[in-house]
């Protein structure tokens, strides 16, 4: 039996979500209140002593990191298709999927925060609040806490954050002019990897990710929208429980190269 | 980024390399490992080779290690390791169990993305930058110029005009002593880094802590770390190991041969 311990259908959840409905397996779901910072308690670093979402249990081993769930999910459901069998076009899903994490959620991150999340952390009670991130065990997690309930942005963080983003996007549109989809002829792990921080981005950054200036992402955004495992996971009352766009700070932006 | 094109498999891979050090001797090992022949392309890191246009006319990113094969050309060492893996004849550097595998790809993106940059940070601050500064300032600034992702370029920056701060050198040193704290719980509950048998995390993790107990000898030590040691000493030992070091040119793998020397073999 699979237990998925995951926030919001959005970012890393959302991945994993789409995944396990694809393939079709059940689970159990765990809500995570990120809001709440239950990621940090100690129950859920039990789970994953980094405090990050979504974490999946099977056969009572907890493992993290949701770009390596889906290939796990993937490859152990090889009739799902997700994966291509080719040496080379799995080596481009890894690719894709590596290029989108180390560029796309930090900054999705940074962005969607800025815009979303410091309006939700004002109504917050502000002394509570800084005790709480004070208290994050993770001194990773701390930073874009901190950040957003100082809403303490400045034109450089943003400036690269913006950068990156561009940078993935124009990759993707190129990609995606010649291909239905990122890698090879099929829908892979590599597209579901990348649709929720592109779908957070069009509103996170929708100066950068629009129709005008990437009008195959966006088609290629429209065409997962409909599959039914898509639909499924988003529209889920059992997932959505906070009603408003929700960001939280995702991974930390590169330190050295 | 690079997408690489489909390929016919019959041809002699090349894979242009530096040391047998970090992300360059991932896949030396890997082949040396499989047994695969390959034609060796030192490419001088410390010359700049990288980010001259014969080099970037393979790798438009101007990143060391790139792997040729037929028309393919992959460059993140990584998941190159599971290319090659997959696509040659050999013995398995991949587990078989699904669970194993997570693991394997669990390390590698901590080696990528936590352990290995605060790692790089210390060595660049105190091997790389001091190896290339004494060259003509002009020619620095243009080798500078030349190199196209801003991420690399200002690692380059900040290498060449040591302007490292002292609050990052510090965190990056807490990084580092944390990573060794997990290796050597990881190592504590099993044998190998993902589980049974040596695999891709191994390789991804020896290129990033071979020297670890020489530069960090006050923490990575019989007494201290004595799973990590004995781990080391296990990988030390395979023959594919020492006949990676034979491809370095500079101090660097002289330097692991004091490493294994210093750490003996167990059984003294």
């Amino acid at each position: 039996m699979l237990e998925l311990y995951h926030w919001e259908p959005v970012g890393h959840c959302a991945r994993v979500l789409i995944c396990l409905h694809e393939i079709g397996d059940s689970y159990r779901s765990h809500y995570v209140d990120a809001l709440l910072f239950e990621q940090y308690s100690a129950d859920f670093l039990e789970l994953n002593p980094l405090g990050q979402l979504p974490v999946l249990k099977s056969d009572g081993v907890a493992m993290s990191e949701s770009t390596l769930l889906n290939e796990y999910l993937a490859e152990s459901h090889p009739e799902s298709n997700l994966l291509p069998a080719d040496p080379i076009d799995r080596y481009n899903v890894q690719v894709w999927s590596k290029f989108v994490d180390y560029n796309l959620a930090s900054s999705l991150g940074t962005l969607g925060c800025r815009k979303y999340l410091v309006p939700v952390l004002k109504a917050f009670d502000q002394a509570e609040l800084k005790r709480k991130i004070a208290a994050i065990p993770v001194p990773e997690r701390k930073g874009g806490w901190e950040r957003a309930a100082a809403n303490d942005y400045d034109d450089e963080l943003i400036a690269n954050a913006e950068r990156k983003v561009k940078l993935v996007v124009d990759r993707m549109e190129a990609a995606l002019t010649e291909s239905h989809w990122l890698v090879g002829k099929n829908y892979s792990i590599a597209d579901i990897n990348a649709f929720p921080m592109i779908s957070g981005l069009r509103a996170a950054a929708p100066h950068i990710v629009n129709e005008n200036d990437a009008p195959h992402v966006i088609g290629w955004t429209a065409r997962i929208a409909q599959r039914p495992a898509v639909r499924a996971v988003l529209s889920s009352r059992d997932l959505k429980r906070r009603k408003d766009t929700v960001f939280i700070p995702g991974p930390e932006h590169s330190r050295w190269g | 980024m690079h997408i690489a094109r489909r390929n016919s498999r019959s041809v002699k891979p090349e894979l242009y390399h530096w040391e047998p050090n970090a992300n360059s001797g991932k896949p030396i090992i890997a082949l040396l490992e499989k047994g695969v022949a390959f034609e060796s392309r030192y490419t001088d890191m410390l010359e700049f080779d990288h980010h001259k246009p014969a080099y970037l006319s393979i790798n438009p990113d101007g990143t060391i290690p790139t792997l040729v094969h037929g028309d393919s050309v992959l460059t993140e060492s990584t998941e190159m390791g599971e290319y090659i893996d997959a696509a040659f004849e050999g013995p398995a550097l991949r587990p078989e169990r699904a669970e194993e595998r997570w693991r394997m790809r669990w390390w590698g993106k901590y080696l990528d993305g936590y352990f290995g940059p605060s790692l790089s940070m210390i060595g660049w601050s105190v091997f790389v930058g001091p190896a290339v500064r004494n060259k003509d300032p002009e020619e620095l600034r243009r080798n500078i110029e030349r190199i196209p992702l801003k991420e690399r370029r200002d690692a380059w920056t900040k290498a060449i005009y040591n302007t490292f701060g002292e609050a990052e050198l510090a965190e990056s040193g807490r990084r580092v002593q944390h990573g060794i704290a997990v290796f050597e719980a990881g190592l504590g509950q099993r044998p190998w880094f993902a589980g049974n048998t040596y695999t891709l995390a191994d390789i991804n993790a020896f290129c990033m802590t071979y020297a670890l107990p020489l530069m960090q000898a006050e923490f990575v030590n019989a007494a201290k770390t004595p799973k990590l040691i004995d781990w080391l000493r296990r990988v030390y030992a395979r023959p594919a190991i020492a006949e990676a070091f034979r491809l370095g040119r500079t101090p660097m793998a002289a330097r692991a041969m004091d490493v294994r020397k210093l750490i003996g073999d167990g059984n003294a």
